[in-house]
């Protein structure tokens, strides 16, 4: 039992690392050297480099795993995505003529990539997609699991898919205004300065673009199930993966997000079964909600 | 651009699709640019998203649901069939004796697919409205009839699958390899991006999902080993196809229960009928041993015959007594079948057998249809369960194109697995448990299955609990065990203490 626990702990180091790192000046310097050696190195990773990592990766996409819930959400949270995006009239209605790409031509940077489950789909789906996260593990797990497949590492390979060991400020210096959407799921819950890590986000898309965030609910039922429930009771997830007193309040977000020129389109609920582990979307926001926003056309010249 | 540069080539491909031999070669899925790939392309390797393994029924179902599904319509198919692919025309003269019965839900999806209208040109179409079914020992019989709409169809099943051949030349994505055998599969793991499946002629094919649809002898299943569970009946069904006399035509589907097995025949156009007749192994090999004239004989006297009580009538007559008040009752001269001319095919058998497997998923594998459960084909629904796999599994699969997942990913096909396991093992404890109730030849289980099918008749639980295996509706509960209590209180009111003694013990068998 003890040794399961402390293996779990192991594992919520990943997410923990998003907190420690953030907005510290010193990591920050320490990433961004870091990064750029990293990433000359992509391609040409060691063999037992790749062998250590196709270990951990395994892991972290281990279906059965302590992920298993956000494996489980994942195409939930896509088919939010897409058909969010055919409303409002980003991608056509018909989803890429057939040819299952249905994101085809759209730039997208998912910031707190984690291992990729997100940023997989979105290349599969025909995006132009960056996959960002300041925890090296995290990069080096999603690029070892990309090469696994055929058609990702194809997609790496014309850099069409790829993964960036960098916090978002540090990205977001050289990539303003970048990007037709950016997303960031179940990362909000772990940053400490939402509003700094909002403005940040908000300034890599472009005007018009769109906006994905999925998080917690700064509720008692959101404290009860992600973190008595999910964590002590049914043990879905590592002991110490949420911190109730970070989780976010949807108003708070909205009005972070308006205060950038990003304004609120839609906004739901997410319900996990507990005994199918299966997501669906519903109304009450109480515990996990998705939203989308739209950043406004004129925001780079119109400041309030 | 050479997405559709190669699904043109793959369009002249299939408008001659006797022609297996035509090669695209590329290197990657969806990259398209082999021209400018460094590494060396061996001649003999093609990619398909899907290899689909057994062309019969379900296998070409499940090509044509994928080729018809706008989120599934680009995934490119190859389907491989061991048999040369027959044409739909010229038709025999007289029905095939191997046919299927079809509920709504199987001929929706034909529908849907682009087969039905095919199927229903050949005017070979058989609906069915009633259901007929009684006992070898007693007077005891039930009647279901829907006036409203059909029960469901019988069809020819070499006709359904040449039409649904036929049909799969509408879609481009679809390739035919046939006559084709896999000789040897090499499943995806996390250091092979990609299955390959070597056919008996060396070639070879990659490919992210294979679907096994090669029936209850699968040799994917053989080939990897796959775990599974089954029993066998110690019976063996023969099959042939009938002529009833000039002038009859029916639309009922009959079934007897004999102490050895049960007897049905199901309805074909133009006055044919179809005969199932379950039976013990000896006694099917002599049947089909037999000559037509001696065939008939037997056939009619199964029908027809009175009671086979083994000398002990004392039960029966008491049982027959009491059940005689019951008014609803199917009576003596409405249990009867339309007169035989002829036997106008040749006699085949198929051993019967129950079987599951365990797990009908994993990463880059799924079985659909018999290959992953085998039923008694009492109930006729072996195949329904079998295309209600595939309206399941592309469901899955098109869900997963939406949302950005590799056609073969674990996670989406074990949903295929959550979806469809539960249902087909309902199915297969009901068809079970009512050959339990009927293929005993034990006396006392004779009588209190007379009893049963006669008190029955009005039992609306049971009576659903046919219905709906007949009709593949799947929203069957508590089968077996509660059924047989309700049998019990319902018997209760008669006071008939040894039956209830002899039922206990029945139910303490079953569960």
């Amino acid at each position: 039992m003890i040794k399961n626990i402390s293996n779990l702990i192991t594992k919520s180091r990943y997410i923990s690392n998003y907190r420690s790192y953030n907005y510290s000046t010193n990591n920050v310097n320490n990433v961004n050297s870091n990064s750029n050696t990293t990433k000359n190195t992509f391609s040409s990773m060691k063999e037992e480099e790749i062998k250590f990592f196709n270990g951990m990766a395994k892991d972290w996409w281990d279906i059965n795993g302590p992920m298993r819930p956000l494996h489980k959400m994942n195409p939930v949270r896509v088919q939010y995505m897409v058909d969010r995006l055919k409303q409002s009239g980003v991608i056509k209605t018909s989803g890429g003529g057939g040819s299952g790409k249905s994101l085809a031509g759209l730039k997208i940077i998912d910031v707190g990539c984690g291992a990729g489950l997100l940023t997989e789909s979105f290349s599969r789906l025909g995006a132009d997609v960056v996959g960002l996260d300041a925890a090296g593990n995290n990069i080096s797990m999603a690029i070892a699991h990309a090469k696994q497949d055929k058609t990702l590492s194809d997609n790496i390979d014309r850099n069409t898919l790829q993964y960036i060991e960098s916090t978002v400020e540090q990205h977001a210096i050289d990539h303003h205004s970048s990007y037709d959407i950016v997303t960031t799921m179940e990362v909000v819950e772990h940053v400490e300065n939402v509003p700094e890590f909002i403005k940040q986000c908000t300034s890599l898309i472009k005007p018009g673009g769109c906006f994905f965030l999925s998080t917690m609910n700064k509720t008692t039922l959101a404290y009860l199930t992600t973190i008595v429930g999910a964590e002590y009771i049914c043990k879905f997830v590592p002991v110490g993966t949420h911190h109730w007193d970070q989780y976010v309040k949807p108003e708070d977000l909205q009005s972070y997000l308006s205060g950038n020129q990003v304004n609120l389109k839609d906004i739901s609920g997410l319900f996990m079964n507990p005994l199918t582990m299966n997501w669906s979307l519903i109304n009450n926001t109480n515990v996990n909600y998705i939203l989308f926003a739209m950043k406004s056309t004129t925001s780079t010249t119109n400041n309030s | 651009m050479n997405r559709f540069l190669n699904k043109s080539t793959l369009l002249l491909v299939n408008n001659n699709f006797r022609v297996t031999g035509s090669r695209r070669c590329y290197s990657g899925v969806g990259s398209g640019d082999s021209l400018n790939n460094t590494q060396p392309i061996k001649q003999e390797q093609q990619h398909y998203d899907v290899v689909i393994v057994g062309g019969g029924l379900v296998g070409s179902s499940m090509a044509c649901a994928l080729g018809s599904t706008e989120s599934t319509k680009h995934l490119r198919v190859a389907l491989i069939e061991s048999a040369p692919v027959q044409p739909l025309y010229p038709l025999t003269a007289e029905p095939d004796l191997r046919t299927l019965s079809f509920n709504h839900t199987s001929v929706g999806l034909f529908d849907a697919i682009g087969a039905w209208s095919l199927i229903k040109d050949t005017k070979r179409t058989a609906a069915f409205n009633q259901l007929k079914v009684w006992d070898a020992s007693g007077g005891g019989g039930i009647h279901f009839q829907d006036n409203t709409e059909s029960m469901g169809y019988i069809l020819e099943n070499r006709l359904v699958t040449s039409a649904l051949l036929e049909a799969s030349k509408q879609y481009e994505s679809i390739t035919i390899k046939s006559p084709a055998s896999v000789k040897s599969v090499q499943l995806q793991s996390t250091t092979q991006q990609q299955t390959t499946v070597t056919l008996a002629n060396n070639e070879q094919l990659t490919t992210d999902l294979i679907i096994a649809a090669d029936g209850g002898n699968s040799i994917i299943k053989k080939q990897l080993n796959l775990e599974s569970l089954g029993k066998s009946y110690n019976q063996k069904a023969v099959v042939c196809t009938i002529k009833l006399a000039p002038g009859y035509q029916t639309t009922t589907l009959y079934q007897r229960f004999l102490p050895t097995g049960p007897i049905a025949m199901l309805p074909l156009a133009d006055g044919y009928a179809s005969i199932i007749w379950s039976t013990n192994v000896a006694h099917a090999n002599y049947l089909l041993e037999l000559d037509d004239d001696s065939f008939m004989v037997q056939m009619k006297h199964a029908w027809l015959s009175g009671a086979k009580t083994n000398g002990n009538n004392s039960i029966v007559d008491l049982l027959h007594n009491v059940l005689s008040t019951n008014p609803e009752r199917l009576s003596g001269n409405e249990i009867s079948i339309p007169p035989i001319e002829r036997v106008s095919s040749k006699r085949a058998s198929f051993p019967l057998r129950l079987e599951h497997t365990k797990s009908y998923t994993q990463r880059g594998l799924c079985l659909i249809g018999d290959a992953a459960h085998v039923v008694h084909p009492m109930a006729g629904q072996g195949v329904n369960l079998g295309l209600a796999d595939v309206i399941a599994l592309t469901q899955i699969l098109s869900e997963g194109q939406a949302t950005g997942y590799n056609v073969g990913n674990e996670m989406m096909l074990e949903r295929y697995q959550e979806n469809r396991k539960l249902e087909n093992i309902k199915m297969m404890a009901s068809i079970d448990t009512l050959f339990h109730l009927f293929g005993s030849s034990s006396l006392p289980i004779t009588a209190i299955r007379n009893l049963g099918l006669t008190l029955l008749d009005n039992l609306s639980p049971l009576k659903s609990l046919i219905m709906s295996i007949s009709k593949g509706t799947s929203n069957l509960q508590g089968i077996g065990k509660e059924k047989f209590k309700e049998i019990l209180q319902y018997e209760k009111k008669y006071v008939i203490t040894k039956p209830i003694q002899i039922m206990s013990d029945m139910e303490g068998n079953i569960k």
